[in-house]
């Protein structure tokens, strides 16, 4: 009976787990442009284009989400383009921070916009 | 006896919750106007209207003697002369006011239970050109400027009085959006328009001193000393989205007229003084 019961529960906290999963992963995840690029300038043009992109993308979908809550930041874009410009110019170094610059403000605009929508109501004059 | 006591104190304990949980427009107003009394105990409800030179008296001496002189009179004279001319079809601008005859700013921004939207003067201004068959005005281009500045010249001495139709939940979403947009922080800076002009009003940003919330609408469009031109309601706020170093808005998008939509309410009863001039 006692066995049983054990059996039960191990087996109800697999399953929840198992549905909680992809929950769990989401908000675990944290975009890769959120951490500071660890290359170095001496890394091969091609495949710092490549992280590059890829980073770039992650910032720019974070951007258009903050900017979609109506809480974008004033040179969150502007960031991103000049990211752009050093990249094209070889500068990898540079343009990697200015990605990882841009993608922390997005990512703080998009946590301001969260906690905002319910923080301002205590603010009201009463 | 005990029944009757404890049914009055659940009536008043349901009362103060729904005052506090459910406050509309006119609590809300109530409770603006008292904050800046107990706050500037010393300034008469109807200075507000004058923006910041209620509150700072040596900038107020400079803005008198620049009102001796107004910047601001050839945007009335420019809008005066748009005001008479005729569309094609022989009618004006006149025919879209009805009131304009005694001023029609005050009532600006205004519910339309038709479209369910807030109406700002400079969109009505375009809703009459596009009934006549002519193109929208830019928002904060040279002719719209003069024409609302004209017609809030031609308004002044009325009394702001702004309707938020209770019966219309459209009508109360709009007021909360906007209340929403004042209170909350935002931009790189995280700071809310009440941050600056309820909370911090009076005190010192840099070498000059922040306004006061109540009677921002007032005196809208100014002259702009620092840019030598005229500058709409839209165009502050978008300035100030800028100082907090937030992406502005677009002029006349829902995020600012709804925001002006509140603030107007909230100066209810303060006369129209525009257009004004300030540094």
């Amino acid at each position: 009976m006692s066995l049983s019961r054990n059996k039960f529960i191990v087996r109800f906290v697999f399953s929840a787990l198992m549905v909680m999963q992809p929950v769990l992963a989401v908000s675990s995840e944290e975009p890769e442009c959120l951490s500071p690029w660890s290359g170095s300038s001496d890394d091969s043009s091609e495949t710092s284009s490549q992280y590059f992109e890829q980073r770039f993308a992650e910032a720019e979908q974070l951007r258009q989400l903050a900017a979609k809550a109506g809480a974008e930041w004033l040179k969150t874009e502007e960031l991103l383009l000049n990211s752009k410009e050093q990249a094209g110019n070889g500068n990898w170094s540079t343009a990697f921070q200015l990605i990882h610059k841009a993608c922390k403000q997005a990512d703080s605009a998009l946590q301001q916009a969260e906690y905002e929508s319910k923080a301002w109501k205590h603010r009201v004059v009463d | 006896m005990i029944k009757a006591i404890i049914t009055g104190l659940i009536f008043l304990f349901t009362l103060v919750v729904y005052q506090t949980t459910f406050a509309g427009p006119p609590e809300d107003r109530r409770a603006f106007v008292a904050y800046y009394e107990s706050r500037f105990p010393d300034i008469p409800f109807a200075e507000y209207a004058n923006g910041i030179y209620a509150i700072d008296r040596d900038a107020r001496d400079q803005w008198l003697e620049i009102e001796e002189f107004p910047p601001y009179e050839f945007a009335i004279e420019q809008g005066a002369d748009l005001w008479q001319e005729k569309f094609p079809d022989g009618k004006g601008y006149s025919d879209c006011f009805k009131d304009s005859a005694n001023g029609v700013r005050q009532a600006y921004p205004k519910f339309d239970p038709q479209t369910g939207e807030v109406i700002t003067l400079e969109r009505a201004i375009n809703l009459c050109r596009n009934e006549h068959g002519q193109k929208n005005l830019e928002f904060g281009n040279e002719q719209m400027l003069a024409l609302s500045a004209f017609m809030a010249f031609e308004s002044r001495g009325n009394s702001i009085n702004i309707e938020v139709p209770g019966d219309d939940p459209r009508a109360l979403a709009a007021y909360e959006q906007g209340k929403q947009f004042y209170y909350s922080k935002r931009g790189q800076l995280n700071l809310s328009c009440a941050d600056c002009h309820v909370v911090s009003a009076g005190q010192y940003v840099r070498a000059d001193h922040l306004s006061a919330g109540l009677g921002h609408p007032t005196h809208f469009p100014v002259y702009r000393s620092k840019f030598g031109s005229m500058l709409s309601l839209h165009q502050r706020f978008e300035g100030c989205i800028r100082d907090v170093r937030a992406k502005p808005f677009e002029l006349q998008s829902k995020e600012y007229t709804t925001l002006e939509y509140f603030l107007t309410y909230m100066s209810n009863g303060l006369e129209v003084n525009g257009p004004g001039a300030r540094k």
